[in-house]
């Protein structure tokens, strides 16, 4: 198949998810449930306060974890690297977290304390990678990594002294948020992970060929003209804002930073100009369909989704560890 | 001084890193479309004084001018446009192709240069430097030869009237070697790009009419025409090893340089 076709393909996949997700759930619907003059007014409600908005954020969120796993594998030249295993993940849970723990988790001002929690939380994990990384310029894939699980079990910890800490309520809530779980009642909530989709994938387009030169080295890029220290900056910046908007809603849901752009990569090439478009609706659809299984197989448990991405996306990291990305 | 497209003009050029001097008052200039070597033994600050032109070293004292302009207040694409770096360890595991490489290399002329003319000059590069039949291959799937020439195809595209090659033969065996000097010495002469090259092959420089340049714990030791490299003393001062000339039983021929050994 040529690249036009296998990238239309997978458009029409991802549109094809999202057309059929909201129609599962607890209950299987019809557009006949929903059209009509026999419409029944409660399950009209469910489709489209419920399940469109969960839908439209569950791929939203994917987009943008995917998004900045392309990135990050990008800066730090690193297949690997990703917001969960890198730890920004679990900075921004952590900022979150800080922010629910000290009572500015409700109302108006939660809406603007937990992204924010989450952003300097998000920010603090990666000045600490950046320091590591620009201290050991020989740093390997493993120590990269190391460092990331090094970080991430520094804030999870902190977070459980929230949980263990708080009252019964609030560490229940900690506890489902942190397994990474997509709630949402209403269109607005449904729409909470969507600027950060446009900045990211804005971001990855307009720096696409930046991205494409800095795979090539720092010295490669730098010299074909790469602002290279300004690049970085803004891009992280932006990376880890777009994470901790969507972890702040989401919770920290792992590895799909890692298995879209893989996935994408073998559909549309390396280069960041086609390969963005695709890693965004892998990632989309992605989180799409492990958030219908989620509501779907336990029903009518809701399982959060987070349990099931790590279920599958720890078998295929191990694939990728282990030599699957020479492909 | 070089006012002229191609002309470069290193002046009192000084670089400490971490207290540690490995610059020291380097000045030397280069004429448009002149080749120069540049020589000296290992941590003599070659690879350093490169990347000071080239703009990934920064932080040094002095002043370095490319086709008239002083390098310290270039933006990376400007300078980019003015001059073009082949480093010594070229991309391992990149997964683009060639022909993507090459139109990377446009970078710096985006918004400036129509799509005919970027498609013109990879063009031209590739088939100035023989690499158009590699141009659907990986980078990674590239045996040695073709990746520096590769390299030397990407500085062409990228459309500068300088490019710095930082040991371009090191790593190839005799017939690559002969084959990236043609390449060299065909986009020195047929488009008027001034080369600047650190090699430890002085015979590679007294085969050419370029200058060399001899450096030795960041200073320059020496700087003249290749013939003066032949003067007794001269390159066992710069190498400290003595050193022997070969001479062929044609005397057109230009004496062949090397260390002298215990037993040859």
């Amino acid at each position: 198949m040529s690249l036009r076709m296998r990238v239309f393909t997978l458009f029409a996949v991802a549109a094809a998810v999202v057309i059929t997700a909201p129609w599962f759930g607890v209950q299987f619907m019809t557009p006949f449930d929903i059209i009509g003059n026999y419409a029944d007014p409660m399950e009209l409600r469910i489709f489209w306060q419920l399940r469109v908005p969960r839908v439209i954020l569950a791929w939203c969120a994917g987009a943008v974890f995917g998004l900045c796993g392309m990135v990050f594998q990008a800066l730090f030249r690193n297949p690997l690297a990703e917001p969960s295993l890198l730890g920004v993940s679990s900075g921004a849970a952590f900022g979150a977290a800080a922010a629910i723990r000290m009572g500015l988790g409700t109302g108006l001002i939660g809406s603007f304390a937990i992204p924010s929690g989450a952003f300097a939380g998000a920010a603090l994990a990666i000045s600490i990678i950046l320091a590591f990384s620009h201290n050991s310029r020989s740093a390997s894939d493993a120590t990269l990594l190391l460092a990331g699980v090094a970080i991430s079990s520094l804030f999870s910890s902190l977070i459980m002294v929230f949980q263990y800490t708080g009252g019964a309520v609030e560490a229940y809530r900690l506890l489902s948020w942190t397994m990474g779980g997509i709630r949402v009642v209403g269109v607005n909530e449904g729409l909470r992970a969507f600027p950060p989709l446009v900045l990211t994938l804005f971001m990855s387009l307009f720096f696409s060929t930046e991205l494409d030169l800095i795979t090539f080295g720092d010295e490669i890029a730098v010299t074909r003209g790469v602002e290279l220290e300004k690049t970085r900056r803004l891009l992280f910046a932006g990376m880890s804002l777009s994470v901790a908007i969507v972890v702040a809603n989401c919770g920290p849901i792992a590895f799909i930073g890692l298995i879209a752009p893989h996935i994408a990569r073998r559909i549309a090439g390396s280069g960041h100009r086609a390969l963005a478009p695709c890693t965004a609706a892998l990632g989309g659809s992605a989180l799409v369909v492990c958030d219908t299984a989620a509501r779907t197989l336990w029903a009518p448990a809701d399982l959060p989704v987070g349990i099931i991405i790590s279920f599958l996306g720890a078998p295929f990291f191990l694939w990728l560890l282990f030599g699957g990305r020479n492909n | 001084m070089n006012q002229t497209a191609g002309g470069v003009t290193i002046s009192g050029l000084s670089l400490a890193i971490g207290g540690v001097t490995i610059l020291s008052g380097i000045s030397f200039g280069v004429a448009p479309g002149e080749i120069l070597y540049v020589i000296g033994r290992n941590g003599a600050g070659k690879s350093t004084l490169f990347k000071c032109i080239v703009g990934v070293a920064r932080g040094f004292s002095g002043s370095i001018t490319i086709s008239g302009v002083d390098s310290r207040s270039l933006r990376a694409r400007d300078r980019a446009r003015l001059v073009a770096y082949v480093p010594q360890s070229s991309p391992g595991d990149v997964p683009y192709t060639v022909g993507e490489f090459l139109r990377m290399s446009r970078y710096p002329w985006r918004g400036v240069s129509s799509e005919a003319e970027d498609r013109r000059a990879v063009n031209e590069a590739m088939e100035l430097t023989g690499t158009t039949e590699l141009s659907e291959r990986k980078m990674s799937s590239l045996s040695g030869g073709e990746k520096q020439k590769t390299m030397i195809a990407s500085a062409m595209a990228q459309g500068a009237s300088v490019i710095l090659m930082d040991e371009p033969t090191t790593y190839l065996d005799y017939a690559h070697q002969v084959e990236t000097m043609e390449v060299v010495a065909r986009v020195n002469e047929e488009r008027g790009v001034t080369m600047m090259i650190v090699t430890h092959d002085v015979n590679l420089a007294m085969g050419s009419s370029g200058v060399v340049v001899a450096l030795a714990d960041g200073r320059l030791l020496w700087t003249g025409e290749p013939r003066g490299l032949m003067e007794p003393g001269r390159l066992d001062e710069i190498y400290g090893v003595p050193f022997r000339q070969y001479r062929s039983d044609n005397p057109g021929d230009c004496p062949i340089l090397a260390p002298e050994r215990a037993s040859l």
